[in-house]
């Protein structure tokens, strides 16, 4: 049986129906969940997504009010049960303002937060890009848990306030997608880090290895055809190569997505 | 020198307030009735009196757009309004802001002979309540309303980015100053 994704939506998600999409291709069902969806529906789920957009219009601070409506105890209790939950872009942002993640004493204490992006120190505001990122300690969560550490990945990011600072220095033992150039080195300094993140992290999950936090959108990079030709690395050619046969590839955020459907 | 205050807000709704004012009414019993908030810009400007000042900083806020939009802003100069109610106010300042210093810089790459010499933003919340706040509810907002230290505390300040202090918005107007404000 197909697992079946619960995909959250707020007054302002706008990345819900490309999240459907891509879990639709991967296999597995899904069904957006209204931000009033009683909790009897809402467990009714293997998984949740948290999509990107723009919660409540970013009103106080992005993810903000979302973070305090009743649907985050259904999260929370989720998250608790082991279920995966991912938050991409403002999902991200939602989960670092609820503190599901790092969450490293489970206590949902606010541990990190996104703050608004700089470039050499300086406010950059939204920023709009390919980048790449790679992975470290993929074993430790499981959206994580089919990529290397060797794997350098592209992947669009699209926020305004996604620079990832934490209370103290970042836990170590958490997995995580940190900003690299695309020879997988990763190096401080922009364009490579874009938004002044803290060790370059785009993502991180938290402590029990079933949440997971990240500014890039996968769901934009789930088919190969979404690459565009302009960046840097192999996965240009590999577009190219898969026209000739196939157009409708997998993207380079497959693992993350098959990684989901074997946990939920 | 002259330092002026701008009390930058809304001309019909502000839809920041009314989420935060909704999401506190929900989650808190308190004696606030009513929340407002106001952006506000000090300004430091290279004249010797506030009738230049007021000069130099007419075409900074008619036609720059930097300061405010004034399609749906206005502002109040040096103090906030009066209310009837008693108020409380706090200061929000992000830790490590760099908005101001490009603010600036795009002004004066607008206006390069204008005398402003720096500008510094911050966010003010106004409480307004019936009567005045005890010590008690006034440490209680901030636990529960203010400080956001997990889902169920806080909302307005993010203390991992921010900064918060009580703020007395009448006390200091247009004072003569003798150094800008550093904008970086």
């Amino acid at each position: 049986m197909a697992s079946k994704i619960g995909i959250i939506q707020f007054p302002g998600s706008n990345c819900e129906k490309e999240t459907l999409a891509a879990i639709q291709y991967y296999g597995m069902s899904a069904t957006l969940l209204r931000w009033t969806t009683p909790t009897t529906q809402f467990h009714d789920h293997d998984a949740y997504i948290i999509p990107g957009g723009f919660s409540f219009q970013d009103r106080v601070r992005a993810g903000a009010i979302a973070a305090k409506l009743p649907i985050m105890d259904d999260i929370v209790t989720a998250a608790q049960d082991n279920k995966p939950i991912l938050g991409i872009c403002n999902g991200c942002q939602i989960l670092a303002e609820s503190g599901l993640v790092p969450d490293t004493n489970a206590t949902q204490h606010i541990e990190m937060a996104l703050a608004p992006n700089q470039k050499e120190h300086h406010s950059h505001g939204f920023i709009c890009d390919w980048v790449f990122v790679k992975p470290s300690q993929p074993q430790q969560n499981i959206f994580t848990t089919l990529f290397d550490n060797t794997d350098v990945i592209p992947i669009p990011i699209n926020h305004g306030e996604g620079r990832f600072i934490f209370q103290s220095s970042p836990p170590s033992p958490l997995a995580t997608f940190q900003y690299c150039t695309a020879s997988g080195s990763i190096e401080d300094h922009y364009p490579i880090n874009p938004n002044g993140s803290t060790h370059n992290i785009a993502g991180i999950g938290n402590q029990n290895g079933n949440v997971f936090a990240m500014m890039p959108h996968p769901e934009r990079a789930y088919l190969c055809r979404q690459i565009p030709t302009s960046i840097a690395g192999d996965w240009p050619q590999k577009k190219h190569a898969f026209f000739s046969s196939e157009t409708h590839a997998p993207g380079p955020w497959e693992k993350l997505f098959i990684a989901l459907k074997e946990a939920a | 020198m002259i330092q002026l205050r701008l009390y930058i807000y809304t001309k019909n709704i502000d839809l920041h307030c009314v989420s935060a004012f909704e999401s506190l009414k929900n989650r808190i019993p308190s004696p606030i009735h009513q929340l407002n908030r106001y952006r506000k810009c000090t300004l430091t400007i290279a004249v010797s009196n506030l009738a230049d000042a007021k000069t130099e900083l007419d075409p900074l806020i008619s036609s720059s757009y930097e300061l405010l939009n004034p399609n749906k802003e206005n502002y109040h100069l040096s103090t906030l309004p009066q209310t009837n109610d008693a108020s409380y106010c706090i200061e929000v300042c992000k830790q490590h802001s760099s908005d101001d210093y490009t603010r600036y810089n795009r002004l004066k790459a607008q206006y390069p002979t204008n005398s402003l010499q720096g500008i510094k933003q911050s966010i003010i919340w106004q409480f307004i309540s019936s009567n005045p706040l005890s010590k008690r509810e006034i440490q209680n907002l901030h636990d529960a309303a203010i400080i956001t230290t997990s889902r169920r505390t806080g909302l307005l300040v993010n203390p991992l980015f921010e900064t918060v202090q009580p703020y007395t918005p009448n006390h200091v107007m247009n004072d003569p100053i003798n150094k800008p404000i550093h904008t970086r």
